[in-house]
Formats: structure tokens, sequence, C-alpha cells
């Protein structure tokens, strides 16, 4: 804590504006990034999906949350949820064909329901992935 | 340590996420796949596009073929060789029917179980007992090698399995594969074989002779044959008028009783077959077809329709198409799962069934012994069973196994109170696949006959008319004759009474070109009382006739007749048996005191024109009157002599017992004082009486039940027609829809208030131009979202028809699509 503090007196002082400046490009590749990421594991796990391996998702999230751990969790679910929301949303007769296999399955009124469902499953696989990824990186380097 | 925690706890949860998506929770499916968007249950979507005109390449076709789709999704298919024909039916009944497919052959294969659960035990157990897959085995190893039935059979097989390799490859399977997590097992000949077999035992199996058990038990052998005789007491219209060939009669006239463990044992297997699925034992009695010759049409040359009264299922029992390669030029609907049509026409003649009706089942009572146990009496001998062992997998349970014993007569069907063993012709292997092959490519009555020859079961009345102005009908199969008395009971198993032999081919109920020029069957008895041959008793399933009273009371006079006449009558709704009882019903109520409402409603009757309409209140007047009619008269007697209702419903009073109709009918038009109208008690009553307070009772429930005015009282509001899905999912059914017709009209409407059964296709014929029409309530397609879906019904509904077009027909009408499939290169 000390230290800190004198390695803060040693930098000139300088005013907050001019710091979030310097800091809004820094942030603004970050947050480039972070969607990129978001959109690289969506699509891989859109792609995985057309071949039938639905925990290739799981899997992406995992590797993402190894590569990057911070905040990993949040930016896998919404990959999920984009990579198994997109190509539904893409589908003919959507909310018909929920509603016909609502109908079938016997599981209430509305398909809504499963189209929820599906779409929540997609990041719930992708973030619990991300959050053993970054679980795992955790302990690997403290 | 806090890293460790939060390893664990995500492990915990992906391992729980994995888990469910992986092999499911409870009822739910592995739900990853399942839910996966590009290869789960959504593929239903895109599956259920209509096809666009493309090229596929398919391993094992021959040659390129070309398939034309209509607008209505029906498919015209050119071959160049008869193994490229079967090959891409087989794929065009898999890419629609695929599901459909594969639930027919789990029915009959005792397989249901494994798909959806303990609730169809029941249903597998029957199908392990009685036989089919070992009957459809029999068959298979009978068909010899590069016969065209074989070749047939093998290339549909190829076909529907290299449907079934891209959609697992594609990850397309129909969507009640994903739900119900499984996938389908390459399509076999013996697939193939045990679906016919679902279908002749739909048409052909019954239990009358348990049902006849039981009356005897309770009403008395003198009452029951009485009540339930073997030639019927109305004037009916047999089509076969003879003269008849002759032969020996079998004796038949011994009285008999049923002994307390003979009834036992019926009314344990009365109890069992009511425990069984809709459609599994032969209900309905209703098809109908008639041809007529060129001097009473408007064009000279012969019409001919046929209507065949099914389950009405989405998707519906029926798949159309039309098939040209070298020897066959065809047209008409098959079977998902069959690959020739069964109803339709070539280009020199057309046909369509209707079920004979004959006794086709028969039970035998085997002698059994403390001292030789597992061992039955037959022949002087103590037989060992066979027993063959059924294990039966139930989905999320253990197997069931199922041991089947097996006499010389058949199977051991139920060991409670006695043994009692079923021998059902449907058991006898049937080349019916190779006498439907012949039968396309006939080209004359002669041919038509001769294919014909080889059919064994389903017993079916063949209509026939040709392009050379001939008409005709052929009752074709397997109808047994026992060496004893009385087969419509419950026989000894001792070898005494064992089937010995079928009607003689030349001798079985048949016409051709008749003076009448009118042919028609409606399930009434084929032939006359004078035909020497037991073929069944009037409870066997045949019709009382009153549909085919209409129909010959339209055709035998008519002249002129164009396809919109054979139209009408497939669409009528004109109750036959009302035309002659309702006269009878109003003189008997002019000496009988009425209300004012009673008066409105005669009123309402004499001005009726017997049409079952749905807006017509005379109808449910009528409709309730009879119900309440034959109940007043035979109630009394049920109850006093404990007819065992409860253990089999057959033997409930109602307009479906064609027995009690007849009986009914006759005595109230000739026998008024018969005394089964009076009281078991000795009190005496008339037809007049009863009529009197049975019109009472129908005004009285129809008030309770439809409100105080009369005006109100339309048979749209007891009536209605359903056709559920085969997923059982109300949704995806079609109706209840408040409907005309009745069980007797030749638009039938089997089932009261809910009718669930009747044309399911409709098809006539017309070769002035040797153009056809047809048309079924459902569509091509068994995806719920598909415009093939159920696109049919409305002009099923409103009595249209669709044209079955030629090739050239239909390569020029507005929305064909074509395929071409190539063999794939090597």
């Amino acid at each position: 804590m000390n230290k800190s503090m004198t390695t803060n007196q040693s930098v000139p002082t300088r005013s907050a504006t001019a710091i979030r400046r310097d800091k809004r490009p820094r942030r603004r590749v970050t947050t480039a990034l972070l969607w990129l990421r978001i959109a690289l594991v969506a699509v891989l796990a859109a792609l995985a999906n057309t071949y039938g391996a639905w925990y290739g998702t799981w899997i992406l999230g995992l590797l993402g949350g190894i590569a990057v751990p911070n905040r990993a969790a949040a930016s896998a679910a919404l990959a999920g949820v984009l990579g198994w929301g997109i190509p539904l949303m893409v589908t003919p007769l959507l909310l018909r064909a929920a509603n016909v296999v609502v109908d079938v399955m016997g599981i209430g009124p509305s398909g809504t329901l499963l189209l929820a469902l599906t779409i929540v499953w997609g990041g719930l696989l992708c973030a619990c992935g991300a959050w053993a990824g970054a679980a795992l990186r955790r302990l690997w380097t403290p | 340590m806090r890293s460790t925690v939060n390893l664990a706890l995500a492990g915990v949860l992906s391992g729980v996420v994995l888990a469910i998506s992986a092999f499911g929770i409870g009822p739910l499916p592995p739900v990853g796949s399942l839910l996966d968007p590009s290869t789960g249950v959504w593929t239903i979507a895109s599956s259920a596009q209509t096809p666009t005109s493309e090229t596929l390449s398919l391993a094992g076709l021959e040659d390129p073929v070309q398939v034309l789709f209509a607008k209505d999704g029906s498919a015209y298919i050119k071959a160049s060789t008869a193994h490229d024909l079967f090959y891409t039916i087989g794929y065009l009944e898999a890419k629609f029917r695929l599901f459909q497919m594969d639930l027919m052959r789990r029915q009959g294969e005792g397989l249901l179980s494994q798909v959806v659960g303990p609730a169809a035990l029941s249903s597998d157990t029957f199908e392990d007992t009685l036989g089919l897959s070992r009957t459809a085995v029999k068959e298979w190893l009978q068909m010899r090698p590069h016969t065209s039935a074989y070749d047939a059979l093998t290339a549909f097989c190829a076909g529907v399995n290299a449907r079934i390799s891209r959609d697992e490859t594609t990850h397309s399977l129909p969507y009640m594969f994903k739900l119900l997590n499984y996938r389908p097992a390459p399509w076999t000949p013996v697939d193939t074989l045990v679906v016919q077999g679902d279908l002749t035992q739909t048409l052909d199996l019954s239990s009358a002779p348990i049902d006849y058990a039981l009356l005897v038990r309770s009403l008395g052998y003198k009452r029951t044959m009485d009540w339930f005789p073997v030639l019927p007491k109305d004037v009916q219209h047999p089509y076969d008028q003879g003269p008849y060939t002759t032969g020996p009669l079998t004796a038949m006239s011994v009285t008999q009783t049923v002994t307390a463990q003979e009834a036992q044992a019926a009314n344990s297997l009365a109890h069992e077959i009511e425990q069984l699925p809709t459609g599994i034992m032969h209900k309905f009695s209703d098809s109908n077809n008639w041809a007529v010759a060129g001097f009473r049409t408007a064009s000279g040359k012969p019409l001919m329709a046929g209507d065949p009264h099914l389950n009405q299922t989405l998707p519906s029992v029926w798949y159309q198409i039309s098939g040209q390669a070298p020897g066959y030029d065809f047209s008409g609907v098959t079977v998902p799962g069959i690959p020739i049509i069964l109803i339709g026409h070539n280009q020199n003649i057309s046909w369509s069934l209707t079920d004979v009706q004959n006794q086709s089942t028969l039970f035998y009572k085997e002698t059994t012994s403390a001292r030789h146990p597992g061992r039955y009496l037959h022949d002087g001998q103590w037989l060992p069973y066979q027993t063959i062992t059924y294990r039966i997998p139930v989905k999320g349970q253990a197997d069931h196994v199922v041991p089947v014993r097996l006499a010389a007569e058949g199977p051991i069907v139920t060991s409670n109170g006695m043994s009692l063993a079923m021998d059902w012709m449907g058991n006898v292997p049937s080349p019916d696949l190779q006498s439907l092959l012949d039968l396309v490519q006939a080209t004359d009555f002669s041919q038509f006959k001769s294919a014909l020859s080889h059919w064994f079961a389903p017993t079916q009345n063949f209509i026939y008319a040709d392009r050379s102005g001939h008409i005709g009908m052929i009752s074709a199969g397997y109808y047994p004759i026992v060496k004893a008395a009385d087969p419509w009971l419950p026989l000894p198993g001792t070898g005494s009474a064992d089937v010995v032999g079928s009607i003689p081919y030349s001798a079985v109920p048949s016409v051709y070109d008749p003076g009448s020029g009118i042919v028609f069957s409606a399930n009434q008895r084929e032939v006359g009382p004078g035909y020497p041959y037991y073929i069944g008793t009037t409870d066997d399933g045949f019709s009382n006739g009153y549909r085919a009273d209409e129909i010959y009371r339209t055709l035998s006079h008519a002249h002129g007749l164009t396809v919109e006449d054979m139209e009408r009558l497939q669409n009528s709704t004109r109750d036959d048996l009302a035309g002659r009882i309702v006269p009878v019903l109003l003189h008997a109520l002019a000496t009988a005191p009425v209300t004012t409402e009673e008066r409105t409603v005669m009123a309402s009757l004499q001005q009726w024109h017997d049409h079952m309409r749905v807006n017509s209140v005379s109808a449910s007047v009528w409709w309730t009157f009879w119900t309440q009619y034959l109940q007043d008269t035979f109630g009394p007697w049920w109850t006093a002599k404990h007819v065992d209702v409860a253990a089999d419903s057959d033997l409930a009073i109602g307009p479906n017992q064609p027995s009690l109709d007849e009986d009914l009918e006759y005595w109230t038009l000739y026998d008024p004082t018969n005394s089964a109208f009076d009281l078991p008690d000795g009190t005496a009553r008339t037809s007049t009486h009863v009529m009197q307070t049975a019109f009472r009772q129908t005004i009285s429930q129809l008030q309770k039940r439809l409100g105080p005015s009369v005006a109100a009282w339309t048979w749209g509001r007891l009536h209605s027609r359903e056709f559920p899905s085969l997923t059982q999912t109300p949704a995806l059914g079609y109706g209840p829809r408040a409907s005309g017709g009745d069980e007797w009209t030749v638009d039938a409407a089997d089932g009261y208030p809910v009718s669930e059964a009747g044309p399911s296709w409709r098809f006539i014929m017309d070769w002035a131009n040797g153009k056809s029409y047809g048309v079924y309530p459902g569509g091509q397609s068994e995806n719920p979202l598909s415009p093939w879906y159920a696109d049919q019904i409305n002009s099923w509904w409103n009595g249209l028809y669709i044209p079955m077009w030629s090739r050239t027909e239909v390569r020029t009408q507005p929305g064909t699509v074509a395929w071409r499939l190539e063999p794939t290169t090597k």
C-alpha cells in the first residue's frame, strides 16, 4: 500500500479529463476486441451446431474463458445467445414450428417458451464453459 | 482455496447442464440435440418447405428418374426401369411419411413401447401374440428371388433407406424422431409385409365369436341366433345374385351352449380387447364402390367410383402417386410403407376396394389337462404348445417378457377360464404384393381376375371398369370353411373343427357385365340366401345394407350418368332407412295424443327428405329416435338377461349393431307384433307402442340436451367429424367440426357423436376420356407445417375433387416442380 502511494507520488499530476481522453482509444480497442470475440464464438457455435455438435458451444465457452478470464461468463452467455438465436431468427415459420413442438411435447400453451428456452440454453452452455475455463485459468495463474 | 471452490462450482454447473443436454431429464429428451437450432427439432420448419426443382444424386438408382410434383404434392414418377420406379416410390414415401411408416411397422411388430413407453404395452403384447411379424417373415421367406414382387420390394427398401441415410446425414429426420429421441432402423422387406399385415388386421380381425359366446351365455342360443342370425332378416341388394356354382354345403345347424369356463375366457379376452387402441380390431364396416356400364352414362363409356372408409387421421393413410416404367403406367393411392398403389387405374382398367366382411377369425377352445401340463389335445394326441418368448423393450422401464404359446390352430389369446386359440386368416401367408403388381399391369377382366387369384387376406370386393366398356367385381380372398357346425362360436380345438379349406376361387362372389349395367358393393352381404357356402353372420361386420340400398336406389333407374352424378352420390347424406321407417313412425303417432312440441317435430319429419344435413332438425330427431327405439326394444332383455356390455362394448345396443338394425327394421315393417317387443316379464307390446314411447323419450332428450326451441335441434349440434393426429396431439388434428352424414349414408360418418372414420379417399374414373379424380381428407406430407399437410381437407369437406393428371398434363400445370434423380457416379 505504501509502495503504491510512493509510486503515485512520482507520477506527474494530470487532469481527470486528460486521463479519460488517453484511455478512450484503449477502451475502444478493448470493446471492439470483446465484440469480435463474442461474434467469433457465436459464429463458431452456430457452425458447430450445423454438424449437430451442440456441445461445441460449451467447448468454445471453455476456450474463451481460458483465453480471457475477465468477465468471461457474461460475454460467453451473450455469444451463446447469439450463436443459437440468430440461426433461429432466419428459420422460416419459426413461431408455428415452436407451437407445434410444444403442442406435441405438451409443455405449455405457447411456442415462445420453447424459443426462449433454446436461446437461453445456448447462452447457458457457453457461459458454463466460460466460467469453467476462467476458473481453470485462475487456478493455474493466480 | 477460493479458486478451487470457484472451479468446483463451475464444474458442477457445467456437469449438470451438459448432462441434461446429453441425456435429458425426466420425460425430456436430450436437450442439446433437441434444441440445436440447425439440427434439432427446429428442422421441422425447413423440412416443411415444398420441394423445389433440383437434381439429386442417389446411390442405388440404375438410370435417371424424373419426378414431377403437382401443386397438391401428388408425385408423378417416370423411370426407365421397374427397379428405379419402386426405388423412387420408396424414396418419396420416406421423404414425406417416414415417421408414419415407422409407427406402422412398430405397431405391427409390437415395438411401440420402445419409443412411447408403457402406454403401448397392451398393444405390443397383443401384436406379439397375434403374430403379424411371424407371418411377415414367413411371407418374405416364401417369396422367390427375382420375381417382380421380390424385386419391387428390395428396390423399394433401397429407396426408403436412401432417404433415411440422407435425412441422417443432413440431420433432417422428421421432428417426431427427435422428440422421441430415436433413429429409424433401416427399412426391410419384412417391415413392408408387416405394414400390409396392419391393414389386413384393421380390415379383417374381429372378435365376433367372442361376442356370440357372451350372447349365447346370457340370451341363450335360440334368442341369440334369432336376433343375430346368419342371414339378415331384411331385404338387401347382394351384388352377386347368382346363379351360384354349386358345391357341398357345410352343416351348421347344431344347437350349442357355452359353458361357464368358455364364457369366462370370452369375457377375459373381450376385456383385453377393450383395452386396445382404436384401429387394432376391425370396427367399422364402411366402404363404397360401384361401376356403371356405358348404356347408363352420358358418354356411353363406363364410370367407376370408390371411397374406402377407414380411420381418418392426419397424416392420412393414403399417399397419392403416378408411376411410369416399362410394364407399368398407373395412378392412384398407396399406403406409406407399401411399394404399389392399392386403388387407382392404369391405361386400360380401374379398380377400387371395399371390405367383404366375411368371417375371417375363428376361435378354438383347447382341451387341456392337469395330467398333461403344457399340452393340448389335438387329433387324439397331447401335443406340446410351441412357445415363443418375446422381449418388448419399454422406454424408461425394464423389458417386458411375453411368452406366446401356439396351438395347431393359432396363438393362445387367453388362458383365463380356459385356453382359447385364435385362427385368423390374416396369419395365412398371402402373396398380396405379387397380386397387386399383376393387377396394376392387367389390361382386361381376365387378367384382373387372374391377378387376384393369389390374394388371400384381407378379403376385398375389387370393383372393375375398363376402357373397352366392361364392368365387374370379384370378392377375392380366403373364405375359411371348417368341418364343424357353428363357426361363429368358439369351436373345439381338438382337430374336429379345423379349417379344411377355402371356398374355391371359381365360386367366390363375382359378376362381370351384369344386365343391369350396375355393380356396387357397400359391405352388404355380397350374395343372396341361395349361396351354397357359409361366409359369415350378420354380426361379422356385414353392413346393414342401407348404403347399398341407397346406391341401388340411385343407380338402378338412372341413365345419362356423369362424373358429377358420381360425385353427388359419393357425397350423399340421405339415410335410406329413415326413408322407410319415418312414415311408419308418423303413422304410429297419428293415433296417439301428442303435445304441441311433438306436433311441431312431426310436421318437420313429414317434410323431411331423409338427408342427414348439418342444419337438419329432423336428422337429429331421426337418429335420436332410432337409437332410443333400439334401446326400448332390446334394452329390457339386455338387463334381464345380464348381457355383459361392460366386458365387451361390442355388445352395446345401438345403431352400430347391424343385426339389431335389420331385426328392428324388419319387425317394424312386416312383423309389428313380434315377441321381441314384449317385455321379459311377459308384458305384451307392439312396435307401435314402443315407437310412441321412444318418440316421447326422443323429444325429452333433445329438449334436455339442445334446449326448448325445436328449430335449434340441428344435426350439427349433435354430430361432428374429427381427423385426429397420429401423434395424438389434439392441436395437430382437424376438428371436431359439425358435420352431416351418419353411419349409413353413402357419405359415411362412422362413430357418434364424433365420427373419426369415413371416406378416406374419394375416387372417380371416367372411361370416356381416361380422366380420373380423387381427394382425401389430408395432404401428402406428414409435417404439420407443410402446405401439403391438410390442404385437401377443404376440398374433401365440400365434396370437391382434384384431377389426377396425366404426366403430360401435370407438366404444364402452374406450380409443378421437377426433380431429377441421378445415380451416384461411382
